[in-house]
């Protein structure tokens, strides 16, 4: 079977744009909330009408709701936050907020027993595989469709596109709920003292890197399971300098994706920086978050390739007054295809609701608080990052340097914006995290870790017991 | 022997039926049913989320991906290494203290231990103590190329060489670092199963040997060995055991399976294949089958050289 | 057997110069290899009272952030806990230190007597199929575990447990604990095989002319004979399921329920998180310790019935 991934214009520019800018709550359409009634026969409790644009899904009262949050970086009080909604708004259901770690190993016999948790935030190392589980999901177009808690239509208050990675075949199968943005990071504080500029082009960073040596830093380091952040770099380096083809050769586990002209011109220049010394050894061997902190403490580096997710990450070791910054990643040339602006961005955090659940209506009335403004403007305050809900960030970002920042990038990103999903579509991570080890401990050449990346992608696309996706 | 009268009282009955029944029962409900489940799973598609009555069967096909699969081969490769070495590394160390430490007194009289056995033996036990998951972790700090102990330690006596040196980062060294960090989670335990063997040796032999004016190392060689060698045997197997899996030790010091995969292992393959990427269940459980026969077949493989070197069939601990 | 065996009381003998030099020669060796198992605990032990920043900016210096009250800049002694206290309290180990112990103790007893008695049938008595049951026992030794999570789950969830939430096995302490039991008990059973070939025939032999029955001499005269062997058997299984880690992770997943080893993972593989290495260092200290202090006080026991086992 193929699934078609839709992309209509990803995060289009009213992302950008609304970041900052409330925009007027747009309040016009918005369809009846197609509500479907929840599993089974009301037992005893009752029932509200499906027409309840306060119930749209009619959830039973009472009755339990079974959610299992992702303790990772955001932690599960913004969920719990959004749990105490739903029980106010509905009294006598109980929302049961449990922490997952690794969603796969504790959820999958849930899943094959058949009592998966109402819903789940699937997110961390240990996400289940979309593939996996996709015809096991609710459709959550109903979700989206009902008003929010503060009475707007759901839709009409998202960032345009942020539904399109979780939409197969017309099916929102995930709901992701958080607006990562990826870039790189610095201490905005050392550049201004040394005088240096983020780069603009690998050029740049060769010479910042020469600049860098001579104050006894590197220009870069990495940690033994983040080493793919890298290859995040590398992707939206060769996306901006190749254009979409790029992105759809990659998506597409197309033959010889990995030799596209703009990957090559990329690894070369990373090869190069690795050849220079410019990256600081040892990462294979280095647990990550040490590894950051070598970057965020000592400053034994100057760049750092990572999502938003970097500063909340490294709160108690970072160094005082660091002022954490992000910039668009560097460009090969100094014209390419997307401007220097561009950005890889993903709405991440996937949300879903398993259709099997015991109380698949209390998973969507969950969402649906989720998915209010009060929820979301919590989240984003107590998180500092933006969730797909518009509108939640103030001008000061609650105080966060790298929060401002990343609203910035989206706001001068405008419509250049992009994401992809193959490696985490078809689980490839760990096969690629062990290349760029190789790669940046200088083991492997441009040509080799090509092929290795090629034979990798290569294996999948002949694998027939994997279902494929199609991006357009 | 039971050598009783053979009819059947209620109390033998009931003494049957509740000493053998009781955990019998328990035994074949949640062990060897899960496991014949996963047989099954083997020779099937089933991806670990929908129901199980709707995969469909493969047969061997998980099968016959696995032995043409480069990284399964790979990572079997590396737990046969494993289960030669870490079994003969622990051995020998563990029989070396042990020796010194029950003989190592002075050569005349009785025999007697070192000054300060009981010290070392319950020192030398201690990571026995400490769970796999910890030990894992600790190590990977301590080895941690910038801020680890181990290259802190390296550099202040001048070997300037390991500054940054990524132990587990590097192909030629992650492999047998990672050895030695289970050799050091064990040594103790096989230690102290060594001391005591070696002291239900009766001391007479000891003191005959000593009457022919044998020396320490013959004495260790054709005495202490061949005596205990049931011993030895035994922890042989159990060492080799914890080798072809050692999930949790490789999972903890190189998450990812090691600098080029050199560190991987089966179980970490299984546990990729299963729980990560695309849940490959059908295949995993395939894995999980073949490394069950492969550790059979070792334990298989141990008595039969030592039965053939003469020794005997039954184990002992 | 009670001959002689050897001893490690020093009696006061002149003493030759071979002598000296070897007994030299494995003292360095001996102490070698004590600073390489105590140095590295030792090292977690003193990390467990650093900050999470200057564990990462040195791993050799010694505490000080910890021993030094904010507001004067002097030297406290108050808030060298800090570390503890926050693992113990927030990130909840207070709480999976009680979970494992009721958990493991339960199981360690249960799967002792249940052991017991199923290694003393097999191996005192003889019957079609005895041979049978032991290999399949040991084969239980060679089973990768996690292979057998998916099918244990759905065993558990379809076993009834009147007094459970869910009426079933599943997600409770009880199924956890039967679980352990199922899992320890090829060790066991194998373990005491051996212990109760070895012990004279002659005193149950004698109990049963006196017309004792079978579960009287087993309760009354096998057991308490086997009490070296249990203690050790008792001692490796509640280290070995103390330190259980795939099948709580699997089995156990309600957060309030966590054991200790399962607790120490979730939290030392918290991504995209502010990971605080202090409370981490404290939670590993706190998960040894426990079984540090059993071996100290038991050490004596294991010794002597691991040493009378192996006598044949």
């Amino acid at each position: 079977m193929t699934y078609s991934l839709h992309r209509r214009g990803f995060l289009k520019g009213a992302l950008a744009a609304g970041a900052l800018i409330p925009l007027a709550a747009c309040a016009g359409g918005g369809d009846d909330p197609k509500a479907t009634p929840a599993g089974s026969e009301p037992a005893g409790g009752e029932t509200t009408t499906q027409a309840d644009p306060n119930n749209p899904f009619g959830l039973k009262v009472p009755s339990d709701v079974d959610a299992a949050i992702f303790n990772g970086g955001y932690g599960i009080a913004y969920a719990e936050f959004a749990g105490a909604m739903v029980e106010k708004q509905h009294d006598g259901v109980k929302v049961k907020v449990s922490k997952i770690q690794d969603a796969t190993t504790e959820l999958q016999p849930r899943f094959a027993g058949g009592d998966p948790p109402d819903v789940i935030d699937n997110a961390g190392k240990g996400k289940i595989g979309l593939a996996a589980i996709l015809d096991q999901l609710e459709d959550l177009n109903d979700v989206i469709d009902s008003n929010n808690y503060e009475g707007d239509p759901i839709r009409d208050t998202l960032y345009a596109g942020v539904l399109e990675p979780g939409t197969i075949d017309d099916k929102l199968a995930v709901i992701n709920y958080v607006l990562t943005v990826f870039g790189l990071w610095y201490s905005a504080s050392l550049f201004e003292e040394n005088g240096w500029e983020p780069p603009k082009t690998w050029d740049d960073a060769i010479a910042l890197g020469a600049k860098a040596k001579e104050k006894g830093k590197y220009l870069f380091l990495w940690g033994n399971e983040a080493s793919d952040y890298y290859m995040e770099l590398a992707i939206t380096s060769a996306i901006k300098e190749g254009g979409d083809e790029v992105r759809l050769a990659l998506d597409n586990l197309e033959e010889g994706c990995w030799s596209k002209p703009a990957l090559q011109a990329v690894f070369g220049k990373m090869e190069e920086i690795v050849k220079a010394g410019y990256v600081k050894p040892g990462g294979g061997g280095t647990q990550f978050t040490a590894a950051q902190a070598a970057w965020s403490q000592a400053q034994e580096a100057l760049l750092y390739p990572s999502g938003a997710w970097i500063e909340n990450e490294m709160k108690s070791q970072t160094k005082e007054d660091f002022k954490m910054t992000g910039t668009p990643v560097p460009t090969v040339t100094a014209s390419p295809s997307k401007p220097f602006e561009a950005i890889h961005s993903a709405a991440d955090e996937p949300y879903i609701v398993p259709s099997q659940g015991k109380n698949v209506a209390g998973g969507k009335e969950f969402m649906r608080a989720m998915l209010s403004k009060e929820a979301a403007t919590n989240f984003a305050k107590e998180i500092l990052s933006p969730t797909i809900v518009k509108d939640t960030v103030p001008e000061d970002g609650f105080g966060s340097t790298a929060l401002v920042s990343q609203i910035g990038m989206l706001g001068a990103a405008g419509d250049n914006v992009f994401t992809w999903k193959f490696n985490a579509f078809y689980g490839m991570g760990n096969d690629t995290v062990v290349l760029w080890n190789s790669f940046l401990d200088g083991k492997l050449s441009t040509a080799e870790l090509t092929s290795k990346l090629q034979e990798v992608t290569d294996a999948i696309r002949n694998d027939d017991a994997i279902e494929k996706f199609k991006a357009s | 022997m039971q050598r009783r009268k053979r009819h059947l009282s209620f109390d033998k009955i009931s003494f049957m039926v509740v000493f053998l029944g009781l955990p019998l029962l328990i035994y074949l409900v949640l062990v060897i049913y899960p496991f014949l489940q996963a047989v099954h799973l083997s020779l099937t598609n089933w991806r670990g989320f929908g129901p199980i009555s709707e995969a469909d069967y493969v047969w061997l096909d998980n099968y016959v991906y696995l032995f043409t699969s480069s990284k399964f081969m790979l990572a079997l490769g590396h737990n046969a290494m494993l289960a030669v070495f870490l079994p003969l590394i622990t051995i020998i160390l563990a029989l070396t203290l042990a020796i010194v430490i029950t003989v190592g007194g002075h050569s005349h009289g009785t025999i007697r231990g070192i000054r300060g056995a009981s010290f070392y033996r319950i020192v030398s036990f201690f990571p026995y103590v400490i769970p796999g998951i910890i030990i894992g972790l600790m190590w990977r700090l301590l080895l941690d190329p910038g801020m680890g102990l181990v290259n802190g330690l390296l550099t202040t006596i001048g070997l300037d060489q390991f500054k940054d040196f990524a132990w587990l980062g590097k192909e030629e060294t992650a492999m047998p670092v990672s050895m030695l960090v289970i050799v050091w989670g064990f040594v103790g335990f096989y230690m102290l199963l060594f001391i005591a063997a070696i002291k239900s040796i009766p001391s007479e032999i000891y003191e005959a040997v000593r009457i022919d004016g044998a020396g320490r190392w013959t004495t260790a060689v054709r005495v202490t060995i061949p005596l205990i060698r049931d011993n030895i045997q035994t922890a042989y197997i159990y060492m080799g055991i914890i080798a072809l899996d050692a999930f949790i030790y490789m999972v903890a010091l190189n998450p990812t399976g090691g600098p080029n995969y050199s560190t991987l292992v089966m179980s970490q393959e299984l546990f990729n294949t299963a729980f990560g990427g695309q849940n490959m269940w059908g295949r995993g459980s395939a894995m999980g089958v073949v490394l069950a026969l492969v550790t059979l077949a070792f334990s298989g493989l141990v008595f039969l050289v030592n039965r053939l070197t003469g020794g005997k069939d039954a184990v002992s601990y | 057997m009670s001959t002689n065996t050897l001893s490690e009381n020093n009696r006061k003998v002149t003493v030759s110069r071979s002598d000296k030099t070897f007994a030299g020669v494995s003292h360095v060796l001996l102490v070698i290899w004590s600073l390489l198992v105590v140095g590295p605990l030792l090292w977690t032990l003193m990390t467990s009272f650093k900050t999470t920043r200057e564990i990462t900016a040195s791993s050799t210096a010694l505490p000080s952030a910890l021993l030094t009250d904010p507001e004067t800049g002097s030297f406290s002694l108050s808030y060298l806990f800090t570390n503890y206290i926050s693992a113990w309290t927030s990130d909840n180990f207070g709480r999976y230190f009680f979970n494992t112990f009721i958990v493991v103790t339960s199981a360690m007893l249960l799967v002792m007597l249940l052991g017991a008695m199923c290694a003393y049938v097999l191996a005192r008595y003889q019957f079609k199929g005895s041979q049978l049951i032991y290999y399949l026992m040991l084969a239980g030794l060679t089973f990768p575990i996690f292979l057998a999570i998916v099918p244990l789950y759905q065993v558990l969830k379809s076993l009834p447990l009147p007094w459970a939430p869910n009426g079933v096995f599943l997600g409770t302490f009880e199924g956890l604990i039967l679980t352990y039991v199922a899992f320890a008990l090829p060790f066991t059973v194998f373990f005491l095989y051996a212990f109760f070939r070895t012990l004279p025939n002659e005193i149950a032999e004698a109990a049963q002319v006196d017309g004792a029955g079978h579960w009287t001499t087993f309760f009354r005269i096998m057991l308490p004979m086997a009490k070296p062997g249990l203690a050790s058997i008792g001692i490796f299984n509640f280290l070995g399921l103390w330190n259980q880690l795939l099948l709580p992770l699997a089995l156990n997943t309600k957060e309030e329920q966590y054991v200790l080893a399962q607790g120490v993972f979730n939290f030392a593989n918290k991504a995209k998180y502010e990971v605080n290495f202090g409370s981490l260092f404290a939670a590993v200290i706190i998960t040894i310790v426990p079984v540090l202090i059993v071996y100290m006080i038991f050490q004596r026991q294991l010794q002597g019935s691991v040493s009378q086992g192996t006598m044949k």
